[in-house]
């Protein structure tokens, strides 16, 4: 008998624009022992789903419209707030996406990681603290005895995602669900992690719904695999059976997007600019950036120094995509950063067009401005809220005088065509977009100027696959037509495959490697570069 | 952490000593002087005076002189009161308002921070609407409305409350207490609503909800002491604004407190006076600041005691 079993569940959410069905009658079952992946794009209702599970939605306006789930023969969607307490944190744990806002900021450690016994075995405080340190020694955290009296932000991301499942599995519970656990983390941690839940749902003989919304995760972990979207169960199955033979469109389109060896063999990028053909657009020369933290009364003296980029040398032809990859704290933002000079860097050169941009006057500076543009990681921070789409591509082109009156909505509308974005759109707010629609529109303020180089700083890592995909497309795309420059910050190694001529690898504030895309994919030279290749794609 | 109050404290030097010269140019630069009055005096008792209170040196020289007795713990005589010292007014003035302004903090924080926090754990229900509009009423009333209104209606009308005096019959505290602390009361409750509804929707509460913590304990454990930074941040500076804006409602209830003098020494150009009195609040305000930033370090660990 699977030990819970989901029946047409439906659950809404009542707001002032009228009912939203988030989840719409969903109905799967999990065995003990057993692994179910639930896959899906942000906003499908995978997380939703779970949350309607453990009465941990907001409601309202949230409201469980029908269904039941039947775990251990009790409905838990009939249950009490009082009754779901008594199996939340003892009988299902939970795991949730992000170990720094999961975890209360001004409590320690240890206390977080035993407050379910003390709640549920009502264990008195030195008691649970034993079982706790017992605990995080069991999910990897090294000097546990010591280090569990820390707070939250005194632990690496990975460790604070291990006190995380030390604390949904202290209670031991036998349901453990887990949202999106490795997606706050980088490459080389999300392996360890999955092999860390792995190894103790093994173990422990748990029952896991992980929800992720990268199949490859899912693939690697899970047993069977529940595949959504808007909202419904587009198809399921054992999760050899729905790789090999995908039945749904969606689900094709999933595989299609997932990074795996079978994949890498193929050539996916385009040399359009091979090298030598093309003039030398950017050369940056020995860019060395450091932090330099003050400290001190009255006299301000140095306190701690930080190299994030270190003696590092590269170049780019125009219309060349390079990508640069690294973990995050690799230096690579700094990078970008540099070569704007929105970072001033303690020594080195940056030439861009024959011009050092490190020695320009700030007159100087502005009129560079147009020519080199950015676009960051998250478009909903990174745009302001209180501007109209119309506001925000105007007004690089007014800044530097290149439109008004007239021409000005024109530009802004061919703008909006070469992104992609509705004209009609064109006096909403940010906020009132998605999220691939927002970094829409954070290429077209950086194409306004129509720069020759642009600096994306993890462009993608907000989005969902399929955005990314599509996001991908239209930056291949500009730079092609437009002979577009770009420099690539990534994390994550198969969309740099997808997008980059050549790629740096980036290893604390170093250059480790370099070559063109096939060479380093296909025969990395530098211990990083393999760890890196081979955690992301086993 | 002992580096941290020593580091502030000697801070405060170079700060009080700015303070010392303002406030001395100031009163200075105001017209008139401490023995202008209508009656002409004659030119060489005017004389007589100016040169006993050291008045008919060059500014700077009082300034000096002035310093140099405050080191030895003298804030010189009072101008006005011959024969009486400003540290023997203050140190009588002090204690009334110091109790008041006590008073009035405890009945600000009883009140304020669990209207605050039931209209946060309520968002947006009645018990959400109804505290947060008297506490906007409370932030509109001005003291010198609120206190003849409270007068009117216990005093006079109801007869429950004395209306004057300080510990001369019982119960007579209640009422200036009320009015000291009532808009501190409505900052605090509509401080502390946005901040835990704030904290209410962050992560870690799910967390503390998925680990089966009853929504008490969330409230208390969880949520509260995040919640609480702005709070403190606020009360710093308040508790030093209650004891230096006490005037009102010491002049309201006829309380000989420490606020009257402040402002009669200032239509008196009490120079000894103001200045003492300005430093005295000056101090409150540095010590109540440092104590609000020790407690904000420990409310949030993230925080590091710095600077």
């Amino acid at each position: 008998m699977p030990l819970l079993t989901v029946n047409n569940l439906t659950t809404a959410f009542h707001t002032r624009d009228g009912v939203v069905t988030a989840v719409n009658n969903l109905s799967f079952s999990v065995r003990a022992g057993e692994v179910l992946g639930i896959v899906g794009e942000s906003g499908s209702g995978k997380s939703v789903c779970c949350y309607s599970l453990l009465g941990l939605l907001p409601s309202p306006p949230a409201k469980i419209m029908g269904g039941t789930a039947l775990f251990n023969g009790q409905d838990l969607l009939a249950l009490s707030q009082a009754e779901l307490r008594q199996l939340r944190g003892s009988k299902i744990g939970m795991v949730f996406q992000d170990p720094m806002t999961s975890l209360n900021p001004s409590m320690r450690i240890i206390d977080q990681v035993a407050e379910p016994l003390r709640i549920h075995f009502k264990l008195d405080k030195n008691t649970a603290r034993e079982r706790a340190i017992l605990a995080l020694e069991e999910v990897g955290v090294v000097d546990a005895r010591q280090r569990a009296y820390a707070y939250p932000h005194e632990f690496s991301g990975g460790m604070r995602q291990r006190a995380m499942i030390a604390m949904a599995l202290i209670a031991e519970p036998v349901l453990l669900i887990a949202d999106e656990p490795t997606t706050a983390l980088d490459v080389t941690l999300q392996a360890q992690i999955l092999d860390l839940i792995s190894a103790l749902q093994k173990k422990r003989n748990l029952a896991v719904i992980l929800i992720s919304h990268d199949l490859a995760v899912v693939a690697k972990m899970a047993n069977a695999i529940v595949v959504m979207k808007d909202g419904e169960l587009v198809e399921t199955g054992p999760t050899a059976e729905i790789l090999a033979r995908p039945q749904n469109a969606y689900t094709q389109a999933l595989i299609a997007a997932m990074p795996r060896g079978a994949k890498l063999s193929a050539t996916p990028v385009n040399h359009s600019a091979a090298e030598g053909d093309s003039p030398l657009l950017l050369e940056v020369k020995n860019i060395y950036t450091r932090f330099i933290r003050y400290g001190g009364w009255l006299v301000r003296r140095k306190t701690s120094e930080l190299v994030a980029v270190n003696n590092l040398s590269f170049s780019v032809s125009a219309g060349e995509v390079v990508g640069i990859v690294g973990e995050s704290g690799s230096g690579k933002s700094t990078l970008g950063r540099s070569i704007l000079r929105l970072i001033q860097p303690d020594s080195g050169q940056v030439l861009f067009a024959g011009q050092d941009v490190l020695r320009m006057t700030p007159r100087e500076l502005k009129n560079l401005r147009p020519q080199i543009q950015m676009i960051f990681q998250d478009p909903y921070a990174s745009l302001d809220p209180r501007q109209t789409v119309f506001d925000i591509l105007a007004e690089p082109l007014l800044l530097h005088g290149l439109a008004e009156g007239e021409t000005l909505g024109q530009e802004v509308q061919t703008l909006m065509d070469e992104v992609g974005l509705a004209r009609s759109a064109v006096r909403k707010y940010p906020h009132e977009f998605s999220g691939g629609q927002r970094q829409r529109i954070a290429i077209g303020r950086a194409l306004a100027l129509k720069p020759k180089l642009i600096v994306a700083d993890e462009p993608v890592s907000a989005l969902d696959v399929t955005i990314q995909k599509q996001i991908l497309q239209l930056l291949q795309h500009l730079s092609e037509k437009y002979q577009l420059a770009i420099v690539f910050i990534s994390h994550d190694l198969s969309v740099v495959r997808k997008m980059c001529d050549r790629v740096i690898v980036m290893h604390k504030g170093e250059k480790v490697e370099e070559g063109s895309t096939e060479e380093i994919f296909a025969a990395p030279k530098h211990p990083y570069t393999i760890a890196l290749l081979s955690a992301a794609l086993q | 952490m002992l580096i941290f109050l020593l580091k502030r404290l000697a801070q405060a030097i170079p700060l009080l000593l700015l303070v010392i010269i303002c406030t001395f140019l100031l009163v200075h630069a105001a017209p008139g002087g401490p023995f202008t009055s209508e009656r002409s005096v004659p030119p060489q008792v005017l004389a007589a005076l100016n040169a006993q209170y050291n008045l008919d040196l060059p500014i700077w020289q009082q300034i000096g002189l002035y310093i140099g007795h405050l080191l030895q713990w003298d804030f010189g005589p009072s101008f006005k009161f011959p024969g009486r010292s400003v540290t023997e007014m203050i140190s009588t003035g002090f204690p009334l308002s110091a109790e008041l302004s006590l008073y009035a903090l405890l009945f600000a924080v009883i009140l304020g921070l669990p209207a605050g926090i039931l209209a946060a754990y309520k968002a947006n229900t009645g018990l959400d609407y109804g505290p947060m509009t008297v506490a906007m009423l409370g932030i509109c009333l001005p003291s010198f409305v609120l206190g003849p209104l409270l007068t009117l209606s216990f005093g006079i009308g109801l007869g429950w409350l004395p209306v004057t005096g300080w510990g001369e019959s019982s119960g007579d505290k209640i009422l200036p207490a009320i009015t000291l602390g009532a808009s501190y009361a409505a900052y605090l409750a509509r401080i502390m609503r946005g901040s835990l509804i704030e904290v209410l929707g962050q992560d870690f509460i799910r967390t503390a909800r998925a680990k089966g913590v009853s929504e008490f304990a969330v409230l208390w454990r969880h949520a509260l002491r995040p919640a609480l930074p702005p709070v403190i941040s606020f009360l710093g500076p308040a508790v030093a604004g209650l004891l230096a804006g006490s005037f009102v409602v010491e002049t309201l209830f006829q309380i000989p407190g420490l606020g009257r003098f402040f402002i009669q020494a200032a239509f008196n150009r009490d120079y000894t006076m103001v200045l003492g009195t300005t430093i005295f609040y000056a101090a409150l305000i540095f010590g109540c600041n440092i104590l609000a930033d020790l407690i904000l370090v420990w409310l949030d660990p993230r925080q590091k005691l710095h600077d």
